[in-house]
């Protein structure tokens, strides 16, 4: 793709808001992460026309837009998962950086996210063109079965109203758009099922030369939990970056990756690099982000994209409560507050911000559902880290972020009493925990008074031997942990802004501390020397049962605002429709139930290709001139040509 | 005089052979000038060369692919096969030399001529074969594609005719075949560099297995080259080499509709002298013996031998080695910017540079002195 | 050569002395002449001649390695003026970064404006050498290719720096 970026049609506010008075719009969304993405390219792909409004510039669809976060990335002290994005007062985002540890009853409000504690959650994402998927990993796992049904089998958080095998063929479409690199014969585990003759998009990324050592140290290891015997192997994860095309995909049709988005003359984006920089940016631009997915929603030509736009308000019809216009701000530029107010509206309103967004928007609306759960349940996973130094050099700080993990504890009776957890061995060793590799040569310099030879072996003794498990653990819902707004917050154009109320349970804290348990076992196998440390000082600490540790969050927003059965107990049915508006549409992470051990972003494109069709069978109900089925065929088939 | 130039199979597999080690010859230059441009400076330079780096890597293989499925497995280890710099290409009756350089004005025109070759027109009749002419300095050219196995006293036109050359004699030998109840196309499908491999930009890998796929090859390397019918833009969009490199002389981009010569797309600077200083076409014995330099140049030849050596197992058969044989290549890339930013010692003006000097010989117990150490620092 | 030119192949061999690499990697970095102007530019021409010399005494009394670690151990990185500035350096080297020197020091020695801590440059952060010490690729550049993590890394000395006694003869 060497063409200029001209197929992305941008609308200026006039445009947009005298197409929507014309009843052009077949739909409107907010926000281009991911499930924005996968919508609009679903709806337009169907023939219906979109608006979507973005709260950031999009400065990035451009090759040197692109360079510009890699040139900001590499010249910003600070290495956090949102450094490559410029601050824009006028859409803010969350960085750990301006976290800080809580004092009790003390709000925090100095970062974006306001922070009333107990516990101050470090969770980030990121308002661009693009969403979050540009600093995300790209580990993309699917859900266990016995995930969806925590409630009923266990006893913890809530059920979901559909199951695994009802996502099943949605998980195969997002697989396909994100390109999952991964080998079936890998995967099926813990009751993950494939259709029969599935191959993933493209074969899985070799692991890492330290997964190998971690493998041969713990695989075989066995714990006994709960009256299970829980054995250990080091598996790989599938990832959604680029890597070899399986010829047996689509049956034997084989896959074409997707490049680098459309640029200026660029050719790159091929394979997988090892970069070791996956978050906070891709800079070959071989993994996945939304952007992609937004380019080709753009080739059809039926999408109208508003960026610098902020949806304000959510405002409804008092007749029937459905929604009649959403209000934005446009903002000219981020170096001024100054902006205009407009409305829009189409048949369907689709909110794709993020589980934050999402509900902090609809409270701003002053629309807290009928059930009262807008903002409710916020769950994230929680990670504890636990770090070491091996005997031996393993080559860490080189491949993707992570490679291999252990699936073993995921499982299982246990989940009735403690949180059950996955772990991942960081290819990029001790960097969450401790700022390496930048602080080990600050210690080794300032501190250890090393130069010459001296120093450069204990660089090597110091960084390539480090490693550092990363236990994810699953945090079920619970109402008390929710996003709430208050006029005493705002950001600069005026918008609330969310409010995180936060505090982990007995039952996250039980399964923080197994993990904890566990990396003792693993690191005495290894032979490897155990540097964990938990401060009280730590922003993120607690201590259980006598024990000190500290959490980390997982920029895993979700749950608020669950799908469910009945307008009773959700804010959304299984096709993520508003219970009470019933042209509303809250898509996303925030529509789970539960999380279970999986990293969200799988499971909530998966939900969007539901949604999507569910849309477009609604909107096929009364609109003419939609393309035939023939031509909406052609024009998927085209995309894998 | 016999028209056609191609008139067996082994003239046949000879020119192929020849185009891989034509569509090879231009990384070096490529390669030199895209890494003495300062990190972080010239970016739509650096991204231009970069790009067609990696279409003549795509090339290559192509032509590997036509010759793989003739029967015949190609040789980047054969004496020659990578040439002396500087190297002399025709460009119709005139010629000129290709050489390593840094990024300047001066190597931007070669680039374009390379980019560019001009072809005989029909009704042009000269003394030799089909595209070919005599020249009085037809002793300076060494690239095999220049002159014609079956006359070799004549050097062609330019590269276009070397290509139409090639593609004749496929339709010639392949009818010719046909009328037996043969095919040309006899080599082992499994050789064929398939995309599972090779994707990552530069546009699509062809599998050969018979004439059209042959021809589907070959018209990708040449248009990419020239163009299409010297056209800015391709049917998919994709702007030619000639043009790519045109814009860096407009400092502005080509869009969609403009005429040569008239960019209307954004602007960018392209700054001369945000540029390492490297010597033009540097020789070993450019470098004070034992220096670190004259070592660090040593090792990159080794290197960059072995890298071909792997290029050329995977196309035999082991495609495997591809994978491993990019990380060679993205080793000797920093390598080669380690020679680049480094002066040259007792020299004040200009700095290192690989030189692709091949050690075609057994080396003898002298060159092994040279070179004491074959480990890249 | 004029006296930049000398001075900075003695900031060269200073830098080789302090990191372990030869002159061949640190100019291969492409950082040589930045890091020198920032040096020069925080601290000030004074003290990087002062710190040159001493480096240049220093090496030329020496007869070998150790007795050459051992006397840069005593009047550099153990002096109070010039130990900070050592470390910066080292540090420069490693990560790209320059670091704030410390409060004690900028009181007694001077306060530049500058004197913060920064990237030098966007590529100076991945030419780090740190990254080569252990074979890896800088986190976000340079990538080394698809795979190549499976391997071991392939850490090695060969561009090690090494004293040469001075020849007093020449």
């Amino acid at each position: 793709m060497s063409e200029a970026n001209s197929t992305m049609k941008q609308v200026t506010p006039d445009t947009a808001v005298q197409n929507s008075a014309d009843g052009k719009y077949d739909a409107v969304i907010v926000g281009s992460g991911i499930s924005g993405a996968i919508t609009a390219k679903e709806l337009t792909a169907k023939g219906f026309n979109v608006l979507m409004l973005e709260a950031a510039p999009a400065k990035d669809m451009t090759y040197k837009g692109f360079r510009s976060y890699l040139s900001t990335y590499y010249a910003n002290a600070s290495k956090d998962n949102n450094s490559p994005y410029p601050d824009n007062p006028n859409a803010r985002m969350p960085r750990s950086t301006d976290v800080s540890k809580l004092k009790p009853g003390v709000v925090d409000a100095k970062g974006y996210l306001v922070q009333n504690g107990p516990l101050a959650l470090d969770s980030t994402y990121t308002r661009v063109t693009g969403g979050t998927t540009m600093h995300w990993e790209a580990k993309i796992l699917r859900m266990l079965p016995d995930d969806f049904a925590i409630k009923s089998t266990y006893g913890v958080g809530l059920d979901w109203p559909i199951n695994y095998e009802d996502l099943m063929p949605y998980y195969q479409l997002a697989e396909r758009e994100i390109g999952v690199s991964a080998n079936v014969e890998e995967q099926g585990f813990y009751g993950i099922k494939y259709e029969p003759d599935y191959v993933y998009p493209m074969h899985g990324l070799p692991p890492s030369y330290l997964d190998k050592l971690v493998a041969q140290g713990v695989d075989g290891t066995e714990f006994e939990l709960a009256g299970e015997t829980h054995t250990v192997k080091v598996r790989p994860f599938p990832q959604g970056r680029n890597g070899v095309p399986n010829a047996r995909y689509n049956d034997g049709q084989g896959f074409k990756p997707v490049g680098a988005l459309s640029t200026y003359q660029v050719e790159q984006g091929g394979r997988c690099q090892g970069n070791n920089n996956c978050v906070p940016i891709c800079p070959v631009q071989a993994k996945y982000d939304a952007r992609k997915t937004l380019t080709a929603a753009a080739k059809t030509g039926r999408l109208d994209f508003l960026p610098q736009a902020v949806a304000s308000k959510v405002v409804v019809n008092e007749h029937d409560n459905s929604i009649k216009h959403i209000e934005f701000k446009h903002y000219s530029s981020t170096n001024s507050t100054e902006h205009t107010v407009h409305q829009v509206q189409g048949k369907r309103f689709i909110l794709a911000t993020n589980a934050i967004e999402n509900a902090r928007l609809m409270l701003a609306s002053q629309l807290p559902s009928s059930s009262g759960l807008m903002g409710k349940n916020l769950m994230d996973h929680t990670y504890l880290l636990a770090w070491g130094l091996l005997p031996q050099a393993a080559g860490t700080m080189r491949g993707t972020k992570c490679t291999s993990g252990i699936a073993d504890f995921r499982y299982g009776a246990s989940r009735k009493t403690q949180a059950p957890f996955g772990v991942d061995i960081h290819n990029d060793g001790w960097g969450w925990a401790t700022g390496s590799p930048f602080s080990d040569v600050e210690t080794l310099v300032d501190e250890e008074n090393k130069f010459g030879r001296e120093l450069r072996q204990s660089v090597v003794d110091r960084i390539s031997n480090q490693l550092l498990f990363a236990f994810m653990v699953e945090q079920p819902a619970q109402e008390s942990n929710c996003v709430t707004v208050d006029n005493k917050y705002l950001d600069a154009l005026g918008n609330q802004r969310p409010i995180i109320n936060y505090q982990l349970s007995d039952y996250s804290k039980a399964g923080i501390a197994y993990s904890r348990h566990t990396s003792k076992v693993f690191f005495q196998r290894l032979g490897a020397q155990d540097y964990s440390k938990y401060s009280p000082l730590d922003y993120g600490y607690f201590s259980h049962e006598g024990e000190d540790y500290y959490f980390r969050g997982g920029n895993h927003f979700s749950g608020t605002h669950v799908m469910g059965t009945s307008a009773l107990n959700s804010v959304v049915d299984e096709n993520q429709k508003a219970w009470d508006h019933n042209n509303l549409y809250l898509i996303g992470s925030g529509s789970m139930p539960s999380i279970g051990t999986s990293n969200t972003t799988l499971t909530l494109a998966a939900l969007c290709y539901k949604t999507s069709e569910h849309i477009i069978e609604e909107l096929s109900r009364y609109s003419v001139g939609v393309v035939m089925d023939s031509d909406y065929k052609m024009a998927k088939g085209a995309e894998n040509e | 005089m016999n028209d056609r130039i191609i008139n067996n199979i082994d003239d046949l597999h000879d020119m192929l052979d020849a185009a891989i080690q034509l569509e090879h010859a231009t990384i070096p230059p490529y390669l030199t000038a895209l890494y003495s441009i300062h990190p972080e400076t010239n970016l739509e330079a650096a991204a231009a060369i970069r790009a067609v780096l990696v279409e003549e890597m795509l090339h290559m293989t192509l032509s590997a692919n036509v010759l793989n499925a003739l029967g015949k497995n190609p040789d980047l280890t054969a004496v020659g096969f990578v040439p002396d710099f500087p190297t002399r290409l025709p460009d119709g009756e005139t010629d000129f030399s290709v050489s390593i350089d840094k990024f300047s004005p001066d190597t931007l025109e070669t680039f374009l001529r390379i980019e560019r070759p001009s072809k005989t027109s029909k009704d042009t009749t000269y003394s030799g074969p089909k595209g070919c002419l005599a020249r009085s300095n037809h002793h300076a050219f060494q690239l095999r594609a220049v002159k014609p196995k079956s006359a070799p006293e004549y050097s062609f036109y330019s590269i276009g005719d070397f290509y139409t050359a090639i593609k004749e004699g496929i339709e010639y030998l392949e009818e010719q075949a046909n009328q037996r109840g043969e095919t040309i196309f006899t080599g082992d499908p499994s050789l064929q560099v398939s995309n599972e491999y090779y994707y990552s930009g530069g546009g699509q890998i062809v599998k050969v297995t018979d004439k059209d796929s042959a021809f589907r090859a070959l018209s990708l390397i040449i248009e990419q080259g020239e163009g299409h019918g010297h056209e800015i833009f391709d049917s998919e969009g994709e702007i030619s080499h000639y043009y790519r490199f045109e814009q860096l002389k407009h400092g502005q981009f080509y869009r969609v509709g403009d005429q040569p010569g008239k960019p209307s797309g954004n602007k960018f600077e392209v700054d001369f002298d945000k540029v390492y200083p490297i010597k033009r076409n540097p020789k070993l014995k450019d470098y004070p013996k034992g220096s670190q330099i004259y070592a660090a140049a040593c090792a990159f030849n080794h290197n960059y031998q072995q890298f071909l050596s792997t290029v050329n197992k995977a196309f035999k058969g082991e495609q495997d080695l591809l994978l491993g044989a990019v990380c060679g290549m993205f080793r000797l890339k920093e390598h080669a910017s380690q020679l680049i930013r480094n002066p040259i010692p007792s020299d004040s003006e200009y700095h290192g540079g690989p030189t692709f000097e091949m050690a075609y010989e057994q080396p003898s117990k002298d060159k092994q002195a040279q070179c004491p150490s074959e480990k890249m620092s | 050569m004029t006296n930049q030119a000398y001075q900075i192949q003695q900031f060269i061999e200073l830098s080789g002395a302090l990191t372990d690499f030869n002159a061949y990697s640190l100019n291969g970095t492409g950082q040589v002449q930045s890091y020198y102007d920032t040096l020069t530019r925080i601290v000030g021409c004074v003290m990087v001649d002062e710190l040159l010399s001493i480096f240049a005494a220093i090496y030329e009394a020496a007869t070998d390695h150790e007795a050459f670690n051992e006397a840069l151990r005593k009047h550099i990185i153990g002096n109070e003026k010039f130990g900070p500035v050592a470390r910066n350096i080292i540090k420069l080297w490693y990560t790209g970064t320059w670091y704030q020197m410390a409060q004690f020091w900028r009181e007694t020695y001077g306060m530049s404006d500058e004197d913060v801590t920064f990237f030098v440059s966007s590529a100076s952060y991945a030419e780090g050498l740190l990254w080569q010490a252990i074979d890896a690729n800088p986190s976000g550049a340079k990538g080394p290719g698809y795979g190549s993590w499976s391997l071991p890394p392939s850490i090695n000395f060969d561009n090690c720096w090494q004293f040469k006694p001075f020849n007093h003869t020449s």
